[in-house]
């Protein structure tokens, strides 16, 4: 019986982090290990992944499922000139911005039923709900940062969001309205320093239904994200990823997750002026071996 | 310094059982399956918490539980009955401060989480800091 693919989400809250340029790569460097790879472009709006492959265009988008163009979900499914590796072009569609999260779910269940091994989902910059959903219903979530304030702010915006959305949709689930309020008035922890970390928000929420909390707990901590440090120049900058994790277990209650850097490598600037993946004109790059790091840590010809 | 519990419960079994979680959650317990026993030990340790499972109690533990509660337990002390709602032996407990009503269905796991509710016995996330980055960050997203 054919198994379901690996859905892998890469994340870049802050735009221009090289997330695009890291599933590009990481696709190929998967696929070296053998495995079958679907890369999806999710960055609604801007796609641009099929760039990176040279592909001036798509013939069928994600947009032309979404909208009953196509009969199926493989009609817009296109082979690269990487073996092993096809794409799914973003669309440009409005609407599909505010997809409703059942209908998101509904399309990865479309989506689990390609033929691959990996599903990579190349998301768009931000934090508005159609990305973290799709964070949140990947298998795994890779964020992408570099080693600056503003981008490791905007991640960790980000990963509070997913928390935030995480307890929502559960509490709303459950019919909960007072563990709701509870979260609502937990998002202003400057007026409310009682709720400042998650730890004070359990605390408060167990008083009101401690079967439910607890299953919250349990849900959030199933959380592993991987955080990808990029263009990482000298050993301090590797301090990033553990900086972001102090906080996530310190104010978030979030203690799963490991840190991987990506060496900054002259050799992507060059690749993308080529509009070819690193992994294809210079596979013996400090970038290249760093995707085969992360393709290993997937779990890639294991 | 670990919390200390006493325990009550008619019933052997159900009363090791929760004996055991608290235990193994890092809590001193003192297990009694007389009541009038378990009033005198909380009297005189003045514990974090008392437990009384009200599951197989005869109505006069009940009157006991309902007399102790209301003058003789002391302000530190917090009370969990184990019984159901319905029972007219608990209508006393109601919206009684510092008493709180958990189902007779014996679940360890919601019981301790109930009590770490009650007295925030997780013990708080040890802050590393790394270096001023962590300080910078924590400036710029108000949580310091």
């Amino acid at each position: 019986m054919k198994s379901s693919p690996k859905v892998v989400g890469v994340i870049g809250p802050k735009g221009g982090v090289g997330k695009s340029t890291i599933s590009a790569n990481l696709a190929v460097a998967l696929t070296r290990a053998g495995a079958r790879v679907v890369a999806m472009d999710l960055d609604l709006g801007s796609a641009n992944l099929h760039v990176i492959f040279g592909i001036k265009s798509v013939p069928h988008t994600l947009d032309d499922f979404l909208l009953n163009r196509v009969p199926s979900l493989a009609e817009v499914v296109c082979e690269t000139s990487v073996p092993g590796l096809s794409l799914i072009g973003g669309g440009n569609v409005p609407g599909i911005a505010s997809l409703p999260y059942q209908r998101k779910v509904k399309l990865l269940r479309h989506l689990g039923r390609l033929d691959c091994d990996y599903l990579l989902l190349d998301l768009a910059a931000g934090v508005s709900y159609n990305v973290v959903d799709f964070a949140l219903i990947a298998n795994r979530s890779l964020f992408v940062t570099t080693p600056d304030i503003p981008s490791l702010m905007s991640l960790y915006s980000f990963i509070k969001t997913a928390v935030y959305r995480q307890l929502y949709l559960l509490f709303r689930q459950a019919g909960s309205d007072e563990l709701l309020a509870l979260l609502e008035k937990s998002k202003n922890f400057e007026e409310n320093p009682d709720l400042k970390t998650m730890e004070d928000f359990y605390v408060q929420a167990r008083l009101i239904d401690p079967r439910i909390t607890r299953q919250a707990e349990k849900s959030l901590a199933r959380l592993d994200p991987l955080i990808l440090v990029n263009r990482v120049k000298a050993g301090a900058d590797l301090n990033s990823g553990k900086v972001i994790k102090n906080l996530m277990g310190q104010f978030l209650n979030l203690h799963k997750g490991e840190i991987l850097s990506i060496r900054e490598d002259a050799a992507v600037t060059s690749a993308a002026a080529r509009m070819k993946p690193v992994m294809l004109t210079d596979p013996s790059s400090a970038f290249a071996m760093d995707m085969i790091k992360i393709a290993r840590f997937l779990g890639a010809g294991a | 310094m670990p919390k200390t519990a006493v325990v009550f419960s008619p019933d052997v079994i159900r009363g090791n059982v929760m004996s055991r979680k608290m235990q193994h959650e890092g809590m001193e317990v003192l297990l009694f399956d007389r009541a009038c026993q378990a009033a005198e030990a909380v009297a005189a340790n003045r514990p974090s918490i008392f437990i009384f499972d009200t599951c197989g109690c005869i109505p006069e533990e009940l009157r006991l539980l309902s007399r102790f509660c209301a003058s003789d337990m002391n302000a530190s002390t917090r009370a969990v009955v184990l019984g159901e709602d319905a029972n007219p032996g608990l209508t006393w407990m109601r919206d009684r401060e510092g008493v709180t009503l958990l189902s007779a269905a014996l679940d360890p796991e919601l019981l301790f989480s109930t009590i770490q509710g009650l007295f925030s016995l997780a013990p708080p996330a040890a802050p590393v800091e790394t270096d001023s980055l962590e300080h910078d960050l924590k400036d710029f997203l108000r949580l310091s």
